[in-house]
């Protein structure tokens, strides 16, 4: 079955018609993600950019670039400090840098109102907070895409695209983002800050977003 | 689409992303406090009642004199000699003795009662059950004195190389591993008794190379937060075999509620975290124990009522208020086959909690 489908695609895309011209796409994107909750991300915005170079009218390659700004959930970091005669156990928050890139493909139906999915391969880079952090700290693995979505033409070659994606992240382990020196980390009081189980493996985390397509120049 | 199009596009994009980014908390916050705060006190070797004794000789028999042995409630302690020539160096062989005194207070007398606790047991004895005396197992035995007059195959004691105790499980016919308390009569005559782990045969030292000897050493932090308490300390020694550490909370009267066995101090890896280090005396691979020390061990719990999450809850403290009216921390070290607690304990470590939680 699977293979019938990928099959028909194939020539379905092929087969759709010649290439104008203009057949480069650029869709400034804009979202929101709910990043998996053990992830230790606060759900965030996200924006990014597509650039699409159309093979055919129905399937498209290229590339995308994405960056978000999220906080870390303060319920998985805490650092334990005695001052003197005084221990305290502080929840630490901070912000993040998440990059993800990388190429990508994508197919549509056609038409005034098409349905579309795509996917891709690339990595994602997670910085965390210098201010917070010894120094600068960046993270960086691989990361995969899957969606789909719907796309509206509006004519003179714009159209919008309401997406869906599954953004994969592989290898994702939450301690690689505690901005806490070990020696801080709590062990006389551990479970002022509910002490979870540490999460190590792959992350899906769901990205909701509508993009404004354009073809530079105009296009078909 | 014209230029002015997609420049538009491309602007109405970004500007609704920056407002949404602008909406994003974007500071970090590394001083947030969470829940109450911990007081600290320092938790020092405070070394008392632990077990200790002397040996005599006297004609042919060897007079002990021990003190601060627990009660037990399972268990007795018994009397062995070891070595009684160059051929049976190794060879322990069981005492028998009489007891001649056995003070449970230091002025001899029960003080709810009044009566005297003494004994001029004149009958051969293979074995000391604490417990059969006092009436009551929760007691600290501050004298007793033992004559050993023969051994199990009739000879006379003082020809031997060494005297020792046991403390056993039940009845034994042979000494096990628990040997605390001795003296190489044969080297040294008479004199103090040694507390740790006997090394056997030295027919040249009075204390052994293969003697480990008790010492109370390390230090640590203890902190009261709220209903909880933890303790750690580094470097500590360990028990010797047949004894544990357990953590107690002493009131102004002498009555201790207990914290908690020692464990190893909490880890995110929970193969090591948290594992009871009661079998510290004979397990050389539980965590933190290296050679004779225990490089870091944790004493918590929390009150009853406190429910804290991931915190065993069971000292039998109140939830509020749970230090009021405490004085101390105290780190003892225990016979196993001990009973709950008790205020008259070897005590190994002890500090005093700040006042600000025991108002």
């Amino acid at each position: 079955m699977f293979r019938r489908l990928v099959v028909g695609l194939g020539i379905a895309a092929l087969t759709a018609g010649p290439v104008g011209a203009q057949n480069f796409e650029i869709g400034p994107r804009l979202g929101y993600v709910k990043w998996k909750s053990e992830t230790g991300i606060k759900p965030s915005a996200m924006m990014g950019v597509d650039a699409m170079f159309k093979i055919s009218s129905r399937l498209g390659v290229g590339a995308r670039f994405d960056v978000a700004r999220p906080g870390t959930d303060n319920q998985y970091f805490a650092a334990e400090m005695t001052f003197g005669d005084t221990t305290l156990v502080f929840a630490v928050q901070q912000p993040l840098t998440v990059l993800q890139y990388g190429a990508l493909a994508q197919f549509e139906t056609g038409g005034s109102f098409s349905v579309f999915a795509r996917g891709g391969a690339g990595g994602r880079t997670i910085s965390l907070d210098p201010q917070s952090a010894r120094g600068r700290i960046s993270t960086t693995e691989w990361a995969f895409n899957a969606g789909a979505g719907l796309r509206i033409r509006s004519g003179g070659g714009t159209s919008v695209l309401l997406l869906v994606e599954d953004l994969i992240y592989p290898k994702f382990a939450r301690n690689d983002l505690n901005p806490v020196e070990p020696r801080f980390r709590p062990t006389r009081f551990p479970d002022v800050v509910p002490y979870q189980a540490d999460y190590d493996g792959t992350a899906h985390n769901i990205y909701a977003s509508i993009s404004f397509v354009f073809t530079p120049g105009g296009g078909r | 689409m014209t230029r002015a199009q997609s420049v538009r596009a491309i602007a109405f994009a970004l500007l609704a992303g920056g407002l949404a980014a602008a909406c994003q908390s974007d500071r970090s916050t590394a001083f947030e406090p969470v829940g109450v705060a911990a007081y600290n006190f320092n938790v020092v070797p405070g070394a008392a009642n632990l077990p200790s004794g002397s040996a005599a000789i006297s004609g042919d028999s060897v007079r002990l004199t021990m003190s601060g042995l627990r009660a037990l409630s399972t268990g007795q302690y018994q009397f062995w000699v070891l070595g009684r020539d160059a051929a049976n160096i190794d060879v322990p062989v069981q005492a028998f003795g009489t007891i001649m005194e056995f003070f449970l207070y230091a002025d001899g007398t029960d003080p709810v009662t009044g009566d005297t606790i003494f004994s001029t047991d004149s009958t051969e004895i293979s074995a000391v059950n604490i417990a059969g005396y006092a009436g009551s197992d929760d007691q600290l035995v501050t004298s007793v004195r033992v004559t050993i007059d023969s051994v199990a195959d009739g000879t006379d004691p003082t020809t031997y190389h060494a005297v020792f105790v046991t403390l056993e499980a039940s009845p034994a016919t042979t000494p096990g591993a628990a040997r605390f308390l001795w003296r190489r009569i044969g080297v040294g005559g008479g004199g103090s008794m040694l507390f740790g782990n006997f090394g056997g045969s030295d027919v040249i030292n009075v204390t052994s190379p293969n003697d480990y000897l008790y010492g109370a050493r390390g230090a640590g932090l203890g902190g009261a937060r709220g209903a909880e308490l933890s303790v750690d300390l580094t470097e500590v020694s360990r028990p010797p075999v047949g004894f544990y550490y357990r953590g107690y909370i002493v009131n102004a009267a002498g009555v201790g509620v207990v914290v908690d066995t020692a464990r190893s101090v909490w880890s995110r890896d929970s193969t090591i975290s948290r594992v009871s280090l009661y079998d510290a005396d004979v397990n050389d691979l539980l965590p933190n124990i290296v050679g004779g020390d225990i490089r870091s061990l944790q004493i918590r719990n929390c009150a009853t009522g406190g429910a804290v999450t991931n915190c065993q809850n069971t000292m039998t403290l109140p939830s509020d208020d749970t230090f009021s009216g405490q004085v101390s921390f105290q780190l003892k070290l225990e016979p196993k086959g001990g009973v709950a607690a008790s205020p008259k304990k070897s005590i190994s470590h002890a500090g005093g909690l700040p006042g600000i939680v025991t108002q």
